[in-house]
Parts: structure tokens; sequence; C-alpha cells
């Protein structure tokens, strides 16, 4: 064993730039302005709150895409400007749901691979926190194996025709696009060479939207039905036969963020509240662990931030948190239990209670979207040289 | 890491590579004292890491936080992180510093000052080599200051962890040694959770590369153990925990010089780690079937260190109560503003 050797995977401690502390100095004003009203289990929702008014408040301030160039409406900022823009509102509980995909993904995917037309008639939109998207990725029969997508376009005359069925699309009968994968042909022998990925108006004739209620009572999954759709030759993204790669570089920026470790924040805030100033032993040494833990996971998300920064790919890195965090964020319901023992309720007049109702049935989703901890660990193993 | 940092990591290794060998940490265990690694990490200049005003302090911190890591996954059996920061807080005080190792502790016990000297009475427990060290720096919790006192001046029972570290008790009756001053005893413990910090970070990295290589050599049903799942996914949770205490130590180790700073860094560091430590060695010894709890395999020589380390200078759960406390005091509209600032 040669103990000089680097370990496959690199974290450095990040400082943030003064003008990102500036930043943060900004949005907690505005949201300190904007958010006074909002109950505690919409706050607890995160990033499943839909709401368009804020995103279109937060568009007009500035604060949607931050690192974009200016000619296609963003801000020309940083990397890690943007990120302390986004813990901001995850740990203030916005509602940032409707131009959370378009802000974190799509922007930067057509930015990346669409055409000038694509780019032109529709980033200026997202920045102004006004064009929604839904991600087309999963299947009825296509979960962790994306690469078995049977959805499929062929190519007609006058552009595409689509015939198949999109599933968990978050807020696609809300949403105005939809970034899909398809599939345009077979590969000879491998089968991701057959995807190409379209850039779909969801008011295109032909599909239907069907949402799918969590537990929770809220409609925020669907299925999306493609009967015989037609797409102009101008939806595709990117070149034919490319998606598979595209769709890789989309899922690095669906991994790496903020979000990734928040998603309880609202939980933890208000079992800090009911712990009270002066807390048995217990209580508090279960809030010291989790805050720990909090602390520690920033800085290995800030470290990741950092890299991308600097132009690295850090996905390995990514994976590592993402399945840290989502460890973290899914034990704090549990820890809410196991301290307060409270029955969870959404109707409950006590705001822990609704909170705690809301994510404890909401966590299971939090090692599954973006990933499953399954896949990750994988991409982890693979790193480590054991696959 | 930086270029002098990593200058450091190469040497460090290098010199570690050559020196700590298993036979070495056998010798250690049974109580001999490493003199010629001690008189090498002298000779390379180690012990002025963190005490060398040349160097700026992000970098001198950096180089720091290289070379014990590297210590660390050598599991070097020296004061080595001791005799560091008490020699860069002896410079710091303008105290001529001694020769030799240098230990540290939290005395249970006062101190108060008379004259140009500070007075010392009391014990301090599970000192770290402290038979081999000549002096030794303690102060009590809530006192003014540190004090630097010969550790023959006062009256030793010796101790061991249950890896073979040399823990010591010491017990002084009034007795006078040189002040340093604005040091106290809190301020000694966060220095001591950050150092077993970063021990732990390194000693899991050695865990980690020790069963990732036994994983992918030990050979059942007809192919490497690697290959199957569920070893592949427990793996990936060693990494997970890696990444985690390593970052956590190395911000620690950042805040040495900073006590304020330092207070909140070793208390997330040391509850990080010392749960890393306790998941990690668990793992690495169900991949290794359980054959490294025997005295003739090596994995225990990391794992005895994590499971000591981790209730050296304050458990998990008494840092997570300190920190836990500290946070309610402050209240949940507080609460996240404390974690970005």
């Amino acid at each position: 064993m040669d103990l000089a050797q680097p370990l496959p995977f690199r974290f450095q401690l990040a400082s943030l730039p003064p003008e990102a502390e500036r930043l943060r100095h900004d949005i907690r004003a505005f949201l300190a302005e904007e958010l006074g009203g909002f109950a505690p289990e919409l706050k607890a929702q995160s990033w499943s709150g839909f709401n368009p008014d804020f995103s279109r408040k937060l568009g007009a301030r500035g604060f949607i895409g931050l690192t974009w160039p200016k000619a296609y409406g963003g801000h020309e900022r940083s990397a890690l400007e943007r990120y302390v823009v986004i813990e901001e509102l995850l740990a203030a509980g916005a509602p940032v749901a409707a131009h959370w995909v378009a802000d974190r993904q799509s922007g930067p995917l057509l930015l990346k691979f669409g055409s000038e037309e694509q780019r032109r008639r529709v980033v200026p939109g997202i920045a102004k926190g006004e064009t929604y998207f839904a991600i087309g990725m999963s299947e009825p029969d296509s979960g962790s194996d994306l690469a078995s997508v049977r959805t499929r376009a062929t190519r007609t005359n006058d552009g595409w025709r689509i015939n198949g069925t999109k599933l968990w699309s978050s807020w696609a009968h809300k949403a105005h696009y939809m970034i899909a994968l398809f599939r345009t042909g077979e590969g000879a022998d491998q089968r991701q060479m057959g995807l190409t990925q379209f850039l779909v108006d969801l008011a295109t004739p032909g599909i239907k939207i069907r949402p799918i209620a969590d537990l929770t009572g809220h409609e925020h999954f669907n299925e999306v039905v493609f009967d015989n759709v037609l797409l102009p030759h101008g939806a595709l993204i990117g070149a034919e036969g490319q998606g598979w790669a595209q769709v890789t570089a989309e899922l690095a920026y669906e991994r790496s963020g903020p979000e990734r470790f928040l998603s309880s924040m609202m939980l933890l805030k208000h079992l800090v509240a009911a712990a009270g100033a002066n807390p048995s032993e217990r209580v508090a040494i279960a809030i010291g662990r989790m805050t720990a833990r909090l602390h520690a996971l920033r800085k290995l998300s800030l470290s990741v931030a950092t890299q991308l920064q600097a132009g690295a790919n850090p996905a390995l890195e990514a994976a590592l948190v993402k399945d840290v965090g989502a460890v973290f964020e899914q034990e704090i319901p549990d820890i809410a239990h196991d301290l307060f023992g409270l029955e969870p309720s959404l109707k409950a007049d006590d705001a822990l209670r609704r909170v705690q109702a809301y994510l404890t049935q909401v966590s299971p989703s939090f090692s599954l979207r973006g990933g499953t901890r399954e896949i990750l660990r994988g991409i982890i193993a693979r790193g480590l040289g054991l696959r | 890491m930086s270029e002098t940092a990593q200058l450091v990591h190469d040497a460090a290794h290098r010199l570690f590579a050559q020196h700590v060998t298993t036979e070495l940490l056998h010798r250690a265990e049974g109580g001999a004292w490493a003199g010629a690694l001690w008189d090498a990490v002298e000779e390379a200049g180690f012990l002025d890491t963190l005490a060398d005003r040349d160097v700026a302090p992000i970098e001198r911190a950096a180089n720091t936080a290289a070379l014990l890591r590297a210590a660390a996954r050598h599991l070097v059996p020296l004061p080595l992180g001791e005799t560091i920061v008490a020699r860069a807080l002896l410079a710091a005080h303008k105290v001529r510093v001694p020769q030799g190792p240098l230990t540290l502790g939290v005395l249970d016990g006062h101190t108060h000052r008379h004259g140009d000297h500070a007075h010392l009475k009391g014990n301090a427990s599970r000192v770290a080599y402290g038979r081999h060290a000549a002096n030794v720096l303690l102060a009590a919790s809530g006192g003014q200051e540190a004090v630097l006192i010969a550790v023959k001046r006062g009256k030793l029972s010796e101790g061991v962890n249950i890896a073979g570290e040399a823990r010591d008790d010491l017990a002084f009756g009034d007795t006078a040694g040189t002040t340093v001053d604005g040091v106290d005893g809190d301020v000694l413990l966060c220095v001591g959770a950050a150092l077993r910090a970063t021990a732990i970070a390194g000693a899991l990295e050695r865990v980690l590369m020790q069963t990732v290589e036994y994983a992918r050599t030990r050979v059942q049903f007809g192919k490497p153990i690697a290959s199957f799942q569920a070893i592949q996914q427990q793996l990936a949770v060693v990494a997970g925990h890696a990444a985690t205490a390593g970052l956590a130590a190395d911000a620690a180790i950042a805040d040495l010089e900073s006590p304020e700073r330092l207070k909140l860094s070793a208390a997330v560091a040391k509850i990080r780690c010392g749960e890393a430590a306790g998941a990690a060695a668990s793992i690495a010894h169900q991949v290794h079937g359980a054959i490294g709890i025997t005295k003739e395999h090596s994995l225990h020589f990391a794992t005895r260190r994590l499971w000591s380390w981790r209730a050296e200078f304050g458990s998990e759960s008494f840092w997570a109560e300190r920190l836990g406390r500290a946070a309610c005091a402050a209240g949940s509209d507080a609460y996240w503003a404390s974690v970005t600032a």
C-alpha cells in the first residue's frame, strides 16, 4: 500500500469572494421583504414550492440566470455568487420551484448545446423568471437505467413525430417547455448512441399531461404522454445521437448544488426553536450533531462549486456530496420524531408538526431525485477502482 | 493543494514511509520511544511548520494540515501535532521554545501569576507521550494563562490507550513554570480536538485505501469481492466519511491560530471525524471478514487508533452538546446566519 497516493476525490477549503458576500446581503434583504407572510409548511416545500409571482420578482431583481451572458438576459456573475443566492433561497424556504429546473439545468444546457435560435427565443424568459421547464428523462420502464428510454422521435418531412411516455416530470403541467431525451435510432453496440435531446413546447397538440399527487396532496409529478406529437426540425438540441453525452452534462448541474443537503432545513430550524434556549442534554446533543454535519456538508459543497467555477469536472465529488447530503436531509424527520415524539400532521396548530408531516412524507424522494443512492454509490465505487 | 503544501506532503510521505514500519509500530506500542524517527522529523524542519513566521498564515496552516495528515496516514507514533502547535503558541507569545518533544493538556486545577512566573496546581490526565516529552503546556479551563513546565517537575503515572500510545497522568503540587498569557484550557482543548480530528481523517484515508486494496485482491465465489455491489456500496459510504472528515479537519487546522474561530471548527471537526471513525472502522472490519481483529493482521493499527482518538479531547457527544447548546441559546432565527458566518 503506497500511503502517498492521493485519494481519487479532492476537496479543498473554499472561501467566498467579497462580491458573493455582498450579494448575500442583497438576497437576504429581498427575502426578508418577500417571505414575511409565508406559512412554515409552505417554506418547508423549499425547491418544491411553485410560485410564479415570486419567480418573476426574483428574475426582475436579477437573481436568475446569474452566471449567464448578458446577451441572453443573464448577469455574468460567478458560480460562487450563484451558490450564495441559491443557499440563501433554500435556507429561507423560498418557493423557487417554478424557475428552478430552468435556472439550474435547462438554461445552462441550452447555452451550451442549443442553437442560437433556441437561446434567443427561450433563455431571456428564463432569466426574467417567466419561462419554466420540466425534465423529460424518466419513463415508466426507465429510471436509473436511463439509456433504456423508449419514447421515440421519428424523422418526418416537417420535423419529428414523437410517441411514448415520460414520467415523474415535476411541474410539467405548469411549465412551458421540457427538455426531453428521445430515442432517434438504434446504437449498433451501445444503446446510448441512439438518443437525442429535444426542446419540447408543452403546448404542442397531442401532448397529454396528467398530474400525480404525492402523499401530502401536492401535484408536482406528472405523466406526459406523447401521441403522434409533431415537433419542428428546430426542436432538436445539439446533435442527433449525442443525447447521452448531453444529458450526462445536464446531470452534473443537477447533482452539485446546496439543494442536495438543505431540503430539510426548515425542519431543522423548527427543531432549534422547539428545543428552546436551554434544552435537555439529549436534545442539545442531537442538534449539535446535525449542526456539525450541516457545516461539514456546506464545506464539501462549496469545494465542488469552487472546482466548477475553475472549469473542472468534479463528477465524483458531486456524487459524494449528494450521497452524504441526502442521508443528512433524510434523517432529520426521524431525528425530529426521536426528540419530540410528536404525531406529524399537516393540519396541526403546531408549525413543527406540520413541517414534520410534510418532510416525513416527501423525504424518501431525497435519495432518488437526481440519481439514486445506489447509482451514486456505484459512481463512487468506480472512482475508488472497485468496478 | 498549494505548491508548498504539496512539497511538505511529498517530503513527509518520503520520510514516514522510510521510518514508520509495522515493526516500528510494534516497538512503539511496546513502550519504546521512536528516537530515530523523532530525530529525522526534527532534522527535516517539520517541527516549526506552524511557527514559521516567514510563511503566510494560510499557507503555514495548509502546510501543517498536509504534514499532520501524512503523519496520520502512517500512524506516526510521536507527539508531532502537540509539539508543532505548542512551538507555534510559544513563539507567538515570545516564549523561548525548549528543545525536544512537547505535549499539551487541560489541567484539572488552577493556574495563577506570581511575578514573572505562573504557578499551577492540579492534574492533567491522559497526556499524550507525557513520559517522552521534556515539557508540557497546560492550562485550566477559565484560567488566564497557560503554563509551560518540565514534565519531571510533576508526578507521572504511566498509561496507554488501546492503540498502545502513551497516555500518562501528570500531577503537580504548587509548581512554578513559564507563563503563556491568554491561552486557557479551552483553547488547548480545542487545539487537542483539532489535532485528533486531523489524525482521524488521515487514519480514515489509510483504512479506506487498505480496505479497497483488500477488496480488489480477496477472491471469493471465483471473483474479487470488490465486484460485489454489496461491498462497493459499503466502501462508497467509507469514502463519504473520509471526504467529510478530511475537509472538516482541514477547516479546524486552518483555524489553529484563531482561537475564536477554532471553537466552532474544532467542534465540527471532532464531531464529524468521531462519527466517521466509528462507522468506517466498522465497515472496514466487515469487508475484511473481521480478520483485522487478529494481531497478525495490520488493519487494527489504524482502527484501534480511530477508536481511541475519537474519545480523546472530547467525544462526539461532548462537542455536540456544546455546539447544540450554543445554537439553541442563539435561537432559530440566528441559526442559518451562524452557518454562513
